[in-house]
């Protein structure tokens, strides 16, 4: 059972890596199709599919290790130069790499294994020698694999199951039907002979022999000998040293450097001896790749500790690999540190994080609480200001290991658009920019889905075909911008296209024949633009599989503004739409300025404050009896009293030059004047959200406790602005989204 | 103490309630549904909220909604007093506080005991689980005259109390 359950642990971070690795993969291919074709690239993807690879092989994700495996060859001879890098080359195996994805999504059990045979076919193609102009059509004509094709075939015809073997299952396994089938080919070389014996240092590690021995039985080896001699008795026995010495053999069609792959995880002062028997004339594809081709590879001699800077040296030769031709070799450091022993992360459950959070917002609060107690001779002593920063270090630390660039939000994207493209038959260039960003990871979970849906709207429903383009006398090609930015304590997330633009009449028309508006309802462009978030709205006339099914942009408002974010659209007819998600950039801190109106103390987030005005008299004038403006060195900006937008029960109205004017400005929607009794004082908060004990509520971001223990209130100025500077609409428009 | 060495079987249909006064009323709220109880304290008034939801205070670094128990239920909003309280409740994972006017006891009743509230024409019930006799330790000291008859308590249906969103378009 508890083993059970460690294996499934073990499993989730074998997914977690998997997701990494995918990343890191998909940004290589990206740069590599489009032109950046340096060893670092190609040794990036080859290390993430190589690590892929290995999982898959060790939890018996068999149809995910059978493509990841033919694609890895690939890379490999694209890292010795055998391939040649072009940027076609990198089209391709980006499609390939999507068929990879779904690989893992299935073994994660998130969707049905695919159907992997064009695309396999086409690596295939590339590994005969094909070239990839050739190939580049493989995806969707190219037959079923031919057994002839050795690496797909010896690992399809396999369908080795990994199961726990027992140490008697080692005998005589029947010789795989490919390698039989292979035999032929490669008579010339000689059979292997391969003695391990792990030592301590590796079962420490945490290396799995038996991992290492399924892997070359997968290959076809075979134990025929497992060398008990040093096994203690029982008693003596400890588990975690290594006492069998297996012998093995292996037909010689394999390449020596499978053998050395699959030794690359065993740590290198275990005994690992491969050779040829009869050794035959060097095999014309193992002296192609590593430079230790030739010899027998005795990576390390046995019962010697190697020093960490033996580990190194001795790093197997799949690492030192120059590709001829390429550019200088990538930094020794760096490529060991792929492969070295324990590495630099550790992962830590987010609820920790959470946790830790919580403990500092409330460390914070104490210490401002201290603050406003001790007498003023207490804060001159050096101590407290100290603590104070102190407080803050663990508090910013804290806060940044939540931090994730918004890069992992983004990485989905270029595959959605390629999707996209080949269902549209549209064709769109995809801008990134910003993808360094660092958001709240909180932040980054929920963004994804709505981005998606942006994504796809943009490209189905913003840009037009080839055609109506040129016919528009524009290029072709669609460009789709995503861009990340950071605005004060906000972020900014944009996608934008040049397509057609919203046709407001058609919206609207729409909007009133599913009765969401009425048909007398004056409606600004802007109100227009925003129903296309209205629950069950959809412009496509007809349904299309990709978007329009009514379900898309109005999930993407309750997404978005359930993380406390707002979404804006703005259109210009013929040139393109873009929608914009505005969204804290962490729910927990804020930077704010406290202020009294009618003796209740409330918070004005500083990232929006742009001055604070005592009026002159007459600078403030009244516009209507509820409304008034300032005068603000020529410019006019509304003035709300906050007393008024709450509907507060207000005493008695404070003439303007008794107050203050704080200008705040919104990312959006310009800048409006609140009119408040005093400011108190400014100082870092710990945001409370209200909707974890209630709920959200309109023009509060949430609450904050203060020194004292009380709470103040937090403006969310981006609704006050918006609610002062246009009618009701978008609130009528919010109410029926709740 | 002496309940916990009672008979397993009659424990397990006795139900402990906490009583109090609102408004002349006695009510009574499960105790398992019951957090904490605290003295009155001013909350911080929330703008575009029913009129019933008093404001937040702060429970121990929580913002925790206080919510006037008679206006929520219909009657006349509380007069705070000194010895008016909140009672903490946990309401489906979130906490809320409800003003009350006294805190009165802690009684064990019968779960036979409880009658449903009868439906009555136009009276909204909705929030009240049942009714139920409590001989009420506190009152029987004072006037020993009511003696066993005891007094109704209306029992609270605390889930009918949680706190959901209303629609913007109605605030």
């Amino acid at each position: 059972m508890s083993e059970d359950r460690e294996l499934d642990e073990i499993q989730a971070i074998f997914f977690e890596e998997c997701v990494e690795g995918l990343g890191t993969a998909e940004a290589g291919l990206t740069a590599f199709a489009n032109g950046d074709i340096s060893a670092d690239v190609i040794a990036g993807v080859f290390r993430a599919v190589h690590s892929i690879k290995g999982g898959a092989g060790a939890f018996g994700h068999n149809a995910l290790l059978t493509f990841a495996h033919a694609f890895e060859n690939v890379l490999e001879r694209v890292r010795g130069g055998e391939i040649a890098a072009t940027a076609a080359l990198g089209q391709q195996l980006l499609t390939a790499f999507d068929t990879l994805a779904d690989h893992v999504a299935a073994a994660m059990g998130k969707g049905d294994i695919p159907q992997d045979g064009p695309a396999l076919a086409g690596l295939n193609a590339l590994l005969e020698g094909g070239a990839p102009e050739e190939a580049s059509s493989a995806p969707a004509p190219e037959p079923e694999p031919e057994p002839a094709a050795p690496t797909a075939a010896e690992a399809d015809e396999m369908g080795f199951v990994p199961v726990a073997v027992a140490l008697e299952d080692f005998d005589a396994p029947a010789p795989p039907p490919a390698l039989a089938g292979d035999a032929g080919d490669n008579s010339r070389e000689g059979d292997w002979r391969i003695a391990f014996a792990p030592s301590r240092a590796a079962m420490a590690n945490g290396a799995e022999p038996l991992l290492v021995i399924r892997e070359l039985q997968r290959m076809g080896a075979r134990v025929v000998n497992a060398d008990l001699t040093k096994l203690p008795p029982l008693r003596e026995l400890e588990p975690e040293q290594g006492y069998i010495r297996w012998e093995m053999v292996l037909d010689g069609a394999v390449e020596q450097q499978e053998l050395d792959e699959c030794f690359d995880f065993v740590a290198p002062d275990s005994l690992i001896e491969y050779a040829r028997e009869n050794q035959p004339d060097s095999g014309p594809a193992s002296a192609a790749a590593t430079p230790a081709a030739d010899a027998p590879a005795v990576l390390a001699p046995p019962e010697e500790l190697a020093a960490p800077k033996d580990a190194r040296d001795l790093a197997p030769p799949v690492l030192t690999v120059v590709p001829p031709g390429a550019p200088p070799a990538p930094p020794q450091p760096a490529e060991a540190k792929a492969f070295d022993g324990p590495s630099q992360t550790i992962r830590i459950d987010v609820t920790r994080l959470d946790m830790l959070l919580n403990l500092v917002g409330e460390l914070v609060i104490r210490n401002s609480i201290l603050n406003d107690r001790l007498s003023p001779e207490d804060h001159e002593r050096v101590e407290l200001p100290q603590l104070a920063r102190l407080t803050r270090e663990i508090q910013d630390n804290v806060m940044s290991l939540r931090a994730q660039p918004i890069r992992q939000a983004f990485s989905r994207v270029p595959r959605i658009v390629r999707e996209l493209c080949s269902a549209t038959q549209k064709q769109v260039n995809l801008e990134v920019q910003g993808e360094g960003t660092e958001v709240d990871k909180s932040v980054i979970e929920k963004i994804g889905e709505p981005l998606t849906h942006m994504i796809r709207n943009a490209i189905d429903h913003g840009l037009e075909s080839p055609e109506e383009r040129v016919a528009a006398g524009k290029d072709p090609v669609g460009t789709v911008r995503l861009s990340a930015e950071q605005k004060g304590a906000r972020i900014v997330i944009r996608v934008s296209d040049d397509g057609r633009g919203i046709d407001r009449e058609r919206v609207r028309r729409k909007a009133i024949e599913k009765g969401i508006v009425a048909p007398d309802d004056p409606l600004s462009d802007e109100d227009i633009d925003n129903l296309i978030c209205a629950p069950g709205f959809s412009t496509a006339e007809v349904i299309s599989n990709i978007s329009g099914r009514g379900v898309g942009m109005d999930v993407v408002r309750t997404n978005v503004e359930a993380l406390g974010g707002r979404i804006e659209i703005s259109s210009t007819p013929g040139q393109g739409t873009s929608f914009t998600m505005v969204l804290p950039l962490t729910l927990a801190i804020l930077d704010g300025m406290i202020v009294r109106i009618e003796g209740q103390r409330y918070v004005v987030p500083l990232a929006h404050v742009v001055e604070s005005i005592r009026p002159d008299p007459g600078q403030v004038k009244a516009l209507s009896p509820t409304s008034e403006v300032i005068d603000l060195r020529g410019s006019y900006v509304p003035v709300r009293r906050v007393s008024d937008i709450f509907a507060l029960p207000a005493q008695e109205r404070r003439s303007p030059e008794e107050s203050l004017v704080i200008i705040a400005e919104s990312d959006l929607a310009g800048c409006i004047g609140l009119m408040v009794d005093t400011i108190d004082d400014r100082r870092e908060l710990v945001v409370k959200s209200l909707d974890q004990n209630l709920y959200p509520i309109n023009g509060l971001s949430g609450a904050t406790i203060l020194g004292d223990g009380s709470i103040a209130l937090i403006l969310d100025i981006d609704a006050l602005v918006s609610t002062a500077n246009s009618s009701g609409a978008r609130f009528t428009l919010k109410g029926m989204a709740a | 103490m002496t309940d916990l060495i009672e008979d397993t079987a009659a424990a397990a249909q006795d139900m402990k309630i906490v009583t109090f006064t609102l408004g002349g009323h006695m009510f009574g709220i499960a105790m398992t549904a019951l957090l904490e109880i605290r003295e009155w304290e001013e909350p911080t008034p929330l703008p575009g909220v029913p009129h019933y939801v008093r404001g937040v205070t702060n429970l121990r670094g929580n913002v925790v909604p206080v919510v006037g128990l008679a206006e929520r239920l219909g009657w006349p909003p509380s007069v705070t007093h000194p010895r008016s309280c909140i009672l903490v409740v946990n309401l489906d994972g979130k906490q809320a506080g409800f003003l009350v006017d006294e805190m009165n006891d802690i009684v064990t009743v019968n779960l036979a005991e409880i009658q449903p509230p009868p439906a009555l024409d136009g009276a909204d019930t909705s929030m009240i689980a049942g009714l139920v006799r409590v001989v009420d330790r506190a009152a029987e000291k004072e006037e020993t005259g009511r003696g066993e008859s005891g007094a109704m308590v209306l029992l609270i249906d605390v889930p009918a109390l949680s706190l959901t969103r209303h629609l913007d378009a109605a605030a």
